[in-house]
C-alpha cells in the first residue's frame, strides 16, 4: 500500500484517488447531486403545468427547464449512478483489486464532474440549451436562434455533453478490459454475477452508441463554433441529425436500464434464497438485447418520410426486442414464486421496479407499432410511457443503494425508514405519472392543454412533490446511518453470494485478505507464498500446481512475486486534465462570435447574406488558450508519471489470453474511433446521395496531392513498424532514427495539407461556403487531428527516449503506438478516394 | 410431461398479451386505415418554397368530386394557410412541408399527426366524418414561440361547404 496515501478524512484523498472504491463513492455522491438539480428543474416546470397559462417560468425559462432536466437526468444522472456501483463493484465482484487502468478511472470521473460544472455555467451564459434533449437539427444550430450571443450557453452545453461522451468513452474502455482481463481464476464469463454481466453489456453497447453520439457532438459542435454547414442548411440535415441521434439515442434506452436490471436479478436472488431461475437464458436474453438494441432506431423516426418498407421493418424489430424482455420479467417473477421472500427495503424498491416496468414495457410496445404512433407520438402517452421505464429503472437503483449501504458506508440503516421511503416514493411514483396515461391527449412540448385534463396534471404535480420529498426521506435515512448506525457485519443479507460480501464493510483498500480464487467451485482466499513454500517442501500442493498448468498459468508463477508489486493509488494528473479540458471548453463555447469576425473578414459577401455579425473577443480567445495551455503541461505530466497498476498475475482471461491489458485498451478505444469515424464518413455518404451523388464534383482542386499524401501516410506506417523492430533489438539509435523518420512523413503530410487548405481558401472556397465545403474540411480535419494527435505522441516518445533511454527494455509502448497510427492511416486510404476520386 | 400450473398460467398470459398486441397492429392498420405516409421520397427546397408550385400559395383545392387537397406550410411559428376549411366526408389529403426547422401538424382528438420536416414534403389522405373545429398544434419543438403555433381546421357540413373565393 501506499504510504504516502491520505486517509478518507483528508480532502487531498478525494482529489487524488484512482481506488475503484473511491471513485465509484464519488461517482454515487456526484450523481445524486445532478438527481436533485434535475429535479428541481422538473418540479419548477411541474407548478407550470397546474393550469393551462399558469406561469412562473418565462417561455424560454419553461424550454430551458425542460430540455436541461432531460439531459441531466439522462446523462449526469443515470449513466453516472450506475457509473459508481460498477466502479465500486464490479472489481469486487470479479475478484480483482482494482480497474484495469486506475488513472483512467479517475479521469472518467473528473471529467464527468467538470462536464457537470460547464453545464451549471452554461445557465448563467445568456440561457442554456433549450432545444429539446434530443437536440433535433436545424433548430440546433445559431441560425434559428435569435442572436450569436445568445448561444454561447448552449454551445456550453453541446460540449459539456461532448466532455461527459469522452468520460463515458474512457470508462467503457477500461471496464471492458478489466472484465475481460482480471477475473478471478475459476470465474468463467458464465459464473459472472449477474450485476456484472449487465454492466458488461452496458459498457460493449456504450462503447459504440456513444461513439456515435460523439461523432454528431463533434459535427454539431463545428457548426455552432466554426459555423460550418452540417445542420444549417435544408440538404437532409434534419434527417442526418435524427438518424444519428437515434442510433445512439435508443441502446441509450438499454444502457441506463441494464445496469438497474442488474441490481434487480441481485437483490432478488439474495432475497429470495435462490439462484434466479433461468439465470443461463437471462443471460442469453440480455446479449440479444444489447445486439438488437442497434437494429431498432427508426421507431423514433416513424412519422417522418422514411420508407413505409423500412418502418415496417423497424416495427418488426423494435415489437421483437420486447420478448427477451419478456423472459427476463418471468425469470423474476418464477424466482419469486420458487423462493422465500424477505420484504426487505431493497427488495421492495426491486419488487416495484419489476412492477413499473412491466407498466411501462407494455404502454411501449403500442408505440413500436406505426399506425399507433400516428395518434400516440408528440403526446403525454409517450411522456408516461418513458418515465415508467427510466424511473423504473432509477427505482431499481435505489434499490442497490439500500443493498449495498451497509457495505460501502459500514453501517446498517434503519429498515422502518426505508420502508417508510418505499412507501412515498411508490405513491407518489404512480400519482406523479399514472394521470399522465389519463391526460395523454396532452401534448408533449408545451404549456398549454385542453381544460378538461386540468385534474390530472394537477394530480402529476402533487405527485411529483411527494415523489421528490421521498428522496428527502431518503436522504435522512442514509445521513442517520452514517451518524448513528450499528456498524454493518461483513454479509448483512444472509443470503447474498456475490464475493463483495466475503470481506469486510467496508472493504480494505486492497479489498482481499489474499488471492480471491474459484478455483475449487467457491470462493477461497488463496496466499500465495505460503503454497509455494509448502509445495518446495513436497507437500499438498503439489496438485494444485498441476491444476494450474492445466490452466496455462504456469508460466506466469516465475511472476508471480510480481503480484506483491507496490500498486499506486493517487495521481493529481488526472483532475488536472479534467481541468484543462474544462478551460478550453469554456473558451471554445464563447468562440462563435469570434469567427463570425474572422467570416466577414474572409468573405464579407456571404457574411452579409447570413446576417453575421461577430466581434472578436478577447475574453473567450484567452480562456482557450489558457485552457491548452493547461492541458499541455498536465497531459505532459501525465505521461511523465510513473504509476504501477501491476495486472493480476493469475486471472481467467477468455478470449482474451494472449492480449496485454493496455493492447487491449488500445485495440477498444479504436474500436470506437471506429464508430467516431465511420458516422463522420456516413454523414458524408448520406448527405452526397441525398444531393445526388454527382452533384458536386470532388473538393481539392489537386488530385496529386491526395496521392502523394497517401504514399506519405503509407510509408510512415513502415516506419513505425521498423521502430518496434529497433526498439525489440534495443537498439537506441535505430529506433531513434525511425521514430524520427515517422515524425517527419506526418510532418509532410500536415504541411501538404496546409498548402492544399491555403490554396482552397485562395479561392473563396471555405469551411462555411457550402455542405460539400464543410464535409471536405470537418472530415478530413478530424483525420488531421487525428495525426497530429499521433505527432505529439510520437515527439514525446523521442523525448523520453533521449532522456531516459525508454523502450528499449519494454518495446510494448512503440507498438501500442503503431496500432493508432495504422489505424490512421487505413482511415485516410478511405478517405482518399471518397474526397479526391468520387 | 409435467407443466407446473403457474407455468401454464403464465404462458397462457403470455399468449393472449401477444395475441393482444397483434390485434391492436392489426386493427390499427386495417380497421383505422390511415394511409401512411407517402414513400415517394419527394423533396423541396425550404428556402424556396415561394418560388414552389403548390406552396407559394398554401390552400384548399378541389381535385375531384368528393377530393381535396391541401398545401400547407408550417414555418416558425404559424400554419398556413389558417384555418383550413374542408367538407365532411370527403377524401382529403394534406400535403405538408416545413419553411424553417421540424415541426409536427397534429390535428388534436384524430390520427392526423406528422413530423414536418424541413425539405420534405408529408403526405396524407384522411376523410373527417365530423364537422366542427378541430385545434391544429405543433408538438415538435421549434423555438421560443413553439408553443403559440397553433392553427384551426374546420370541417364544414357537406351542403354548408364551398370553397372561397381565390382558394381555387
Amino acid at each position: 500500500m501506499a504510504d504516502d496515501f491520505p486517509p478518507m478524512t483528508s480532502i487531498k484523498r478525494w482529489l487524488v484517488t484512482t481506488n475503484h472504491k473511491d471513485v465509484g463513492i464519488l461517482y454515487l455522491v456526484t450523481a445524486m447531486f445532478f438527481l436533485l438539480f434535475g429535479g428541481i428543474l422538473a418540479l419548477l416546470f411541474r407548478v407550470q403545468l397546474w393550469s393551462s397559462g399558469y406561469s412562473i417560468l418565462s417561455d424560454s425559462g419553461f424550454n430551458q427547464s425542460v430540455s436541461m432536466h432531460g439531459l441531466l437526468m439522462v446523462f449526469w444522472f443515470l449513466s453516472p449512478i450506475a457509473s459508481g456501483f460498477a466502479n465500486y463493484l464490479v472489481p469486487l465482484q470479479i475478484g480483482a483489486k482494482d480497474l484495469a487502468f486506475p488513472r483512467l478511472n479517475a479521469l472518467s470521473y473528473w471529467l464527468y464532474l467538470f462536464s457537470g460544472i460547464l453545464i451549471g455555467i452554461s445557465f448563467f451564459q445568456g440561457g442554456t440549451f433549450a432545444g429539446g434533449w434530443t437536440m433535433y437539427a436545424p433548430l440546433n444550430v445559431p441560425m434559428y436562434t435569435p442572436a450569436i450571443e445568445a448561444t454561447t450557453g448552449g454551445n456550453a452545453t453541446i460540449l459539456a455533453l461532448t466532455m461527459f461522451v469522452v468520460s463515458i468513452t474512457l470508462g467503457t474502455v477500461n471496464f471492458l478490459t478489466t472484465i475481460h482481463r482480471s477475473r478471478a481464476e475459476g470465474m468463467g464469463l458464465w459464473n459472472m454475477p449477474l450485476f456484472t454481466w449487465s454492466w458488461l453489456l452496458t459498457v460493449w453497447m456504450m462503447l459504440f452508441a456513444f461513439a456515435a453520439l460523439l461523432a454528431a457532438l463533434l459535427l454539431l459542435a463545428t457548426d455552432r463554433i466554426l459555423l460550418t454547414q452540417y445542420f444549417a442548411t435544408d440538404q437532409g440535415s434534419s434527417l442526418l441529425w435524427a438518424h444519428i441521434f437515434w442510433f445512439f439515442g435508443h441502446p441509450e434506452v438499454y444502457i441506463v436500464f441494464f445496469p438497474a436490471l442488474g441490481i434487480m436479478f441481485e437483490t432478488f436472488q439474495t432475497f429470495t434464497g435462490r439462484r434466479l431461475v433461468g439465470r443461463k437464458w437471462v443471460i442469453i436474453a440480455m446479449v440479444l438485447v444489447a445486439v438488437q438494441s442497434f437494429l431498432v432506431w427508426m421507431h423514433h423516426m416513424f412519422l417522418t418520410t422514411i420508407n413505409l418498407e423500412i418502418k415496417t421493418l423497424f416495427m418488426a424489430t423494435t415489437i421483437g426486442i420486447s420478448l427477451p424482455f419478456d423472459l427476463m420479467v418471468f425469470a423474476l417473477i418464477y424466482t419469486m414464486v420458487k423462493g422465500r421472500v424477505r420484504f426487505t427495503t431493497p427488495f421492495l424498491f426491486s419488487l416495484g421496479a419489476l412492477v413499473l416496468f412491466i407498466l411501462g414495457g407494455i404502454t411501449g410496445v403500442f408505440l413500436g407499432a406505426v399506425v399507433l404512433d400516428y395518434e400516440f407520438r408528440g403526446t403525454y402517452w409517450v411522456v408516461a410511457h418513458f418515465h415508467y421505464v427510466m424511473v423504473s429503472g432509477v427505482t431499481a437503483l435505489v434499490a442497490g443503494l439500500y443493498y449495498w449501504w451497509p457495505k460501502i458506508s459500514g453501517k446498517m440503516y434503519n429498515e422502518t425508514l426505508g420502508k417508510i421511503h418505499f412507501a412515498v416514493y411508490f405513491v407518489g411514483f404512480n400519482l406523479l405519472y399514472f394521470p399522465m396515461f389519463l391526460a395523454w391527449d396532452t401534448p408533449r412540448r408545451v404549456f398549454h392543454y385542453q381544460e378538461g385534463m386540468e385534474i390530472w396534471h394537477q394530480m402529476a404535480t402533487v405527485g411529483a412533490f411527494v415523489f421528490g420529498f421521498s428522496f428527502l426521506i431518503m436522504f435522512y435515512t442514509f445521513g442517520k446511518s452514517l451518524v448513528s448506525g450499528p456498524d454493518a457485519p461483513d454479509n448483512p443479507w444472509e443470503f447474498a453470494r456475490t464475493a463483495e460480501w466475503a470481506i469486510p464493510s467496508p472493504p480494505p483498500l486492497e479489498n482481499w485478505p489474499g488471492r480471491p480464487s474459484y478455483r475449487s467451485g467457491h470462493l477461497e482466499f488463496v496466499d500465495d507464498a505460503a503454497e509455494a513454500a509448502a509445495a518446495t517442501d513436497g507437500g499438498t500442493a503439489t496438485g494444485t500446481d498441476l491444476a494450474r498448468a492445466d490452466h496455462g498459468h504456469g508460466h506466469e508463477l516465475d511472476t508471480h512475486e510480481h503480484e506483491e508489486e507496490h500498486a499506486d493509488h493517487a495521481s493529481i494528473w488526472p483532475l488536472g486534465i479534467g481541468l484543462g479540458v474544462f478551460v478550453l471548453f469554456v473558451g471554445l463555447g464563447g468562440m462563435t462570435s469570434s469567427v463570425a469576425a474572422l467570416i466577414e473578414s474572409l468573405d464579407p459577401a456571404y457574411a452579409e447574406a447570413a446576417g453575421l455579425d461577430g466581434e472578436f473577443s478577447y475574453l473567450y480567445s484567452g480562456i482557450t488558450l489558457l485552457g491548452l495551455a493547461i492541458l499541455t503541461y498536465v497531459l505532459f505530466q501525465f505521461g511523465l508519471e510513473e504509476f504501477n497498476a501491476p495486472e493480476m498475475a493469475i486471472a481467467e482471461r477468455w478470449p482474451f489470453e494472449n492480449v496485454g491489458n493496455t493492447k487491449l485498451g488500445v485495440w477498444i478505444f479504436l474500436a470506437s474511433d471506429v464508430v467516431v469515424f465511420g458516422a463522420a464518413i456516413g454523414a458524408y455518404v448520406f448527405m452526397r446521395i441525398y444531393a445526388g451523388w454527382h452533384t458536386w464534383g470532388p473538393v481539392p482542386d489537386h488530385t496529386w496531392a491526395g496521392l502523394l499524401n497517401t504514399y506519405i501516410l503509407l510509408t510512415s506506417s513502415f516506419t513505425v513498424i521498423l521502430a518496434l523492430v529497433m526498439a525489440e533489438r534495443g537498439n537506441k539509435k535505430g529506433l531513434l532514427a525511425t521514430l524520427g523518420a515517422t515524425l517527419v512523413l506526418g510532418l509532410t503530410f500536415m504541411g501538404v495539407k496546409t498548402w492544399e487548405w491555403s490554396d482552397k481558401f485562395a479561392q473563396e472556397d471555405f469551411w462555411f461556403s457550402g455542405i460539400e465545403y464543410s464535409l471536405y474540411y470537418v472530415t478530413t480535419g478530424l483525420h488531421g487531428l487525428h495525426v497530429l494527435l499521433g505527432l505529439f505522441l510520437a515527439s514525446f516518445m523521442i523525448f523520453r527516449i533521449v532522456t531516459i533511454d525508454a523502450y528499449l527494455e519494454d518495446s510494448r509502448p512503440v507498438e501500442f503506438f503503431g496500432l493508432y497510427w495504422h489505424f490512421v492511416d487505413i482511415v485516410w486510404v478511405i478517405l482518399f478516394p471518397l474526397f479526391y476520386l468520387m | 410431461m409435467n407443466i407446473h400450473t403457474y407455468e401454464k398460467l403464465w404462458l397462457v398470459g403470455a399468449m393472449l398479451l401477444i395475441v393482444g398486441f397483434i390485434a391492436t397492429v392489426t386493427y390499427g392498420a386495417v380497421g383505422v386505415g390511415v394511409t401512411m405516409i407517402d414513400d415517394s421520397e419527394e423533396t423541396i427546397d425550404p428556402t424556396q418554397l415561394d418560388e414552389d408550385e403548390r406552396f407559394s400559395e398554401p390552400r384548399v383545392e378541389q381535385v375531384g368530386e368528393n377530393e381535396y387537397d391541401v398545401y400547407v406550410v408550417a414555418r416558425q411559428f404559424m400554419f398556413q394557410p389558417d384555418p383550413i376549411e374542408v367538407p365532411a366526408g370527403s377524401d382529403v389529403t394534406f400535403y405538408v412541408t416545413s419553411a424553417d426547422v421540424i415541426h409536427s401538424f397534429s390535428v388534436a382528438g384524430t390520427n392526423v399527426n406528422t413530423m414536418v420536416i424541413p425539405g420534405e414534403v408529408s403526405t396524407m389522405t384522411v376523410e373527417f366524418d365530423e364537422p366542427g373545429e378541430y385545434g391544429i398544434v405543433c408538438n415538435e419543438y421549434c423555438g421560443s414561440g413553439h408553443h403559440a403555433m397553433e392553427a384551426m381546421l374546420i370541417v364544414q357540413p357537406e351542403d354548408e361547404f364551398e370553397l372561397e373565393e381565390g382558394e381555387n
